[in-house]
């Protein structure tokens, strides 16, 4: 049986910064994340790095994590993050006493806000609404969340960590009381691990996992939905100046624009579905906001859950729960010694929850090195400059004709090779996308998904027979996204996606293979 | 089957990459595309490029300036992605940054420098002929030295026209003939004078300037827009004086004047744009209308006709063949061989030239293969380059009309 110190069970961003948290202080570690790195919460978020403005006038302790951590992130990982700066803007209505509370909450948390005149602000983000009453400029910035934990994950494993997707964990191994380790199960069937700490970073799986240990840890699940836009209206994060509340932000994020999210409490992280009157609200107040959205193309829609801690679960939902975080010791609060969970938190804080973490878990293990996180960068910052997406123009220029895999988002055969090694060996167009942004522009995989399948058959990742059966599973999992938005452009694009997967080539059929 | 449509309608083309569904139809149907690598194909040049371009920052890559500005691509589209005209605004932001290019800058020019060329045309045809003044031209000024150069005039067309008086008639038409026509071929301007006359029609000279097309071409828009302002002032007044079209000689100044000064230029039309109209297309409708009555004689001729992206991109057909094969003893047959490559000042640059020969050839070949007597296209850059690359004699359809008129003398 493999033997570790510490296993984390959870592949988001919490859990691979616990990962490369433990593993530069020199614990050994195996990450397990039942699908892919940023599946969950992570990858379905808003894609802020928070300037804590949001928090800032009901819960300041979140606020000051946020500026802090924003401040840190945008140093260490800075190729991760699009430092876009960002705009509050009230709008005829809202209320006005909000703004003056915002400042002070801001000053009071140290985040930089400066009054903007309503025709400056204009002149930076010309598709904003015209009628905005008064402006804020923000510390706000973008960031790639499937970008950021990739990289938590590669600095880990530079450090001897062992990352493995598609490794689901069904079981703990218990001696007596303590939890020893875990059993999970991957394409190759069941393995256990024995480690001396397990430690639970997986967001709203938290509370089924923690229960298979037979420990209670209360949680509400609040289903946030979000939609992408086919265009960036805005350079900067738009935030909406009042209480925060549905549909208030719009985020640039690459050639998109992101807005959202809504709040509704949800029984299980799985199988989430984007209601009609979500959509309603997320593209109404996006025109408020920004009124090119009503020209504009849907992308897709996604939704995920914020895992917020409370011990006793409420009903609402779930805005007025704290969105700090909480690393429970379940040797000391439930006999459980061995699990520890960290639960709650942010995107924007997640090195400070890992940092809190991994501090919980070197104590347990008698390890006294401190966390040096903050101050190392995830990369060495001269290879790689600023995330900007013109970049990926450039490739236009570098890029053989044939060879961009992705046309939408100019995606090479040479970007997509150099991850493969990270698959662990498994042919899922899903992770070269997560890697690589393939199949996310306006198409949607139409051209790109056979593609990308031909690929990686020439590379030996595709077994005999299986091949209809990768392709299928993305085709599927990119229309999971479409479908709550088929209108307009993007309903004439899957006509065509539709003539050239089910006309083409039987997608449609059961003997399709 | 290539889509044909009008396209008047205001743009925004930092958005309008929104409606394509990535069908690749237009690379398909891309000339430039089929012959080199070095230019990723209209679809990713145009929407899906246009997609990461922020706004005010430069347009990189200077795989934008290889697009002719065809488009052929936009005729295509099934979505109405104005393909050309995102690269159009490209192309501009492309040449703030990094400068237009001597060639460029003197060609696009033409109109300044072709009226001194037809004063002192005797100098001006030998330098032309001159393989050493034209060995010179490409290593000064980046001007191909195999390329296509038109010839000069002896007496320009405006020359002429001072003393001209057309005939008053039913109809009244604005005749926009472009600096081609004035200083280097007038020879097409008086067989489209004569064709109308002949039809009845009264033909009014308004006021003009060059149209500006190569200038827009070439993302010279500053330029443009001074000229294209006073043309449209100028046509603006013709159709408040009566005339019922602008009919207008090259199918490329006909594009200049109708939509490409719209949205690049951001000029209003006040109503011109629309009332712009090839002569063929002009002659069309009067016979649609059972007001064509022109008288001809038998004229044997074997032509073929080639039809110019540009006169595509209008979006009212190619009328001319269906006319001329109406006149006893003419046969033109459609050549159907795509773009003929000139595309204005790109194949006369030494950094193009190559290429549009390239682009060129399927035209060349079928050409060679057919050997018509001549070869006829509205355009006067097809004109030239098909000459240049098959030896064959080139007219505006307009001449053969004009010649085979019952009361025209004898064709020489």
């Amino acid at each position: 049986m493999e033997r570790t110190e510490v296993v984390v069970v959870g592949g988001g961003v919490t859990g691979c910064g616990v990962a490369r948290d433990l593993a530069q202080r020199g614990v050994g570690v195996i990450l397990l994340e039942q699908r892919d790195l940023a599946y969950g919460a992570t990858g379905r978020c808003h894609g802020l790095l928070h300037s804590g403005v949001r928090y800032a006038v009901k819960d300041p302790i979140a606020a000051k994590e946020c500026i802090d951590e924003n401040l840190i992130v945008r140093k260490i990982a800075p190729h991760c993050v699009e430092p876009t700066g960002g705009l509050s803007v009230e709008l005829p209505g809202d209320d006005p006493s909000y703004y003056d509370r915002l400042r002070q909450g801001c000053d009071e948390a140290g985040i930089e806000c400066e009054p903007l005149d309503v025709a400056d602000a204009l002149q930076l983000e010309p598709a904003l609404n015209p009628n905005i009453t008064r402006a804020l400029r923000l510390p706000d910035a973008a960031v790639d969340p499937f970008l950021l934990s990739q990289e938590n994950a590669r600095a880990a494993q530079r450090d001897g960590a062992h990352i493995r997707i598609h490794s689901q964990v069904i079981d703990f191994l218990r001696a007596g009381d303590r939890v020893v380790g875990v059993r999970y199960r991957d394409d190759e069937g069941e393995h256990e691990v024995q480690a001396d700490v397990t430690v639970l970073a997986a967001g709203g799986w938290g509370k089924p996992l923690a229960a298979l240990a037979g420990v209670k840890v209360g949680m509400t699940l609040s289903k946030g939905s979000l939609v992408i836009m086919n265009r960036r209206f805005c350079d900067r994060v738009i935030n909406r100046c009042r209480m925060p509340s549905d549909a208030d932000l719009i985020i640039p994020n690459g050639p998109t624009s992101i807005i959202g999210t809504t709040s509704i409490t949800v029984p299980s992280p799985d199988g989430l579905i984007i209601e009609d009157r979500e959509l309603d609200v997320l593209l109404s107040e996006g025109i408020d906001l920004v009124p090119d959205f009503s020209s504009g193309r849907t992308l897709r829609a996604y939704a995920g859950v914020r895992p917020l801690y409370q011990e006793e679960e409420a009903a609402g939902d779930g805005r007025n729960i704290s969105r700090g975080f909480f690393v429970l010791d379940h040797g000391v609060r439930d006999n459980a010694p061995g699990l520890v969970s960290i639960v709650g938190g942010k995107l924007t804080t997640y090195r400070l929850m890992a940092e809190k973490t991994a501090d919980k878990v070197c104590e347990l293990l008698n390890v006294d090195v401190r966390c040096r996180t903050a101050e190392t960068p995830l990369r060495d910052a001269k290879r790689t400059p600023h995330y900007r997406r013109y970049e990926r123009l450039a490739r236009l220029n570098e890029t053989a004709p044939g060879e961009m895999i992705c046309e939408c988002e100019m995606v090479s055969r040479e970007a997509i090779r150099a991850i493969l090694p990270e698959l662990n060996g498994r042919a899922d167009l899903a992770d070269v996308q997560h890697r690589t942004r393939l199949g996310m522009g306006p198409c949607q995989g139409g051209l790109c998904s056979y593609r990308g399948l031909a690929l990686m058959q020439a590379e030996g990742l595709v077994k005999p027979g299986e091949a209809a059966r990768v392709l299928g599973r993305f085709l599927e999992q990119r229309f999971s996204g479409i479908n709550p938005v088929l209108w307009g452009d993007q309903l004439r694009e899957e006509a065509l996606n539709f003539a050239l997967y089910c006309t083409l080539f039987n997608m449609d059929r059961e003997d399709r293979s | 089957m290539i889509k044909r449509k009008r396209i008047v309608e205001p743009l925004r083309p930092d958005t309008l990459f929104d409606p394509c569904i990535k069908c690749t139809i237009c690379v398909t149907a891309c000339p430039v595309a089929q012959v080199t690598a070095d230019f990723p194909g209209p679809k990713q040049a145009g929407p899906d490029a246009q997609r990461f371009r922020g706004r005010g920052e430069p347009v990189e890559g200077s795989w934008i300036t290889l697009c002719t500005g065809c488009h052929r691509c936009q005729t295509v589209c099934p979505a109405d992605v104005p393909i050309a005209e995102i690269n159009l605004f490209a192309k501009q932001r492309y040449a703030r940054k990094h400068g237009y290019g001597l060639a460029t800058q003197l060609m696009t020019h033409a109109h300044l420098l072709s009226p001194w060329g037809a004063r002192f045309r005797p100098i001006a045809m030998l330098m032309l002929r001159w393989k050493l003044a034209r060995w010179f031209a490409e290593k000064l000024f980046g001007i191909d030295r195999r390329a296509p150069m038109p010839p000069f005039a002896k007496q320009r067309f405006s020359t002429f026209l001072k003393k001209h008086k057309s005939p008053a008639g039913k109809r009244k038409v604005a005749y926009f003939y472009g600096c081609f026509t004035d200083s280097n071929e007038p020879a097409a301007g008086h067989a489209i004078l004569r064709v109308l006359e002949a039809a009845g029609v009264e033909v009014h000279i308004p006021p003009q300037q060059c149209c500006g097309a190569a200038l827009v071409g070439a993302g010279h828009f500053d330029h443009a827009r001074k000229q294209n302002e006073f043309n449209i002032a100028s046509l603006k007044q013709a159709l408040d004086e009566g005339c019922e079209a602008i009919v207008v000689g090259s199918p490329s100044c006909a594009l200049a004047l109708s939509h490409e000064s719209g949205e690049p230029l951001g000029i209003d039309g006040q109503g011109v744009y629309e009332k712009v109209v090839d002569l063929f297309t002009y002659l069309r409708r009067l016979r649609d209308e059972g007001e064509l009555n022109l008288r001809f004689k038998e004229t044997p001729v074997d032509a073929a006709f080639h039809e110019a992206c540009h006169l595509t991109a209008l979006g009212f057909g190619a009328n001319a063949p269906g006319l001329l094969n109406e006149i006893p003893g003419v046969r033109v047959r459609v050549l159907d061989a795509g773009c003929c490559g000139l595309a204005g000042t790109y194949g006369m640059k030494a950094k193009t030239g190559d290429l549009a020969r390239a682009i060129g050839a399927n035209v060349a070949a079928r050409v060679a293969e057919w050997k018509p007597q001549v070869v006829l296209s509205e355009c006067e850059g097809c004109r030239m380059q098909i000459t240049h690359l098959t030896g064959v004699p080139t007219k505006h359809p307009a001449q053969v009309l004009a010649e085979a008129l019952a009361d025209s003398p004898p064709s020489k």
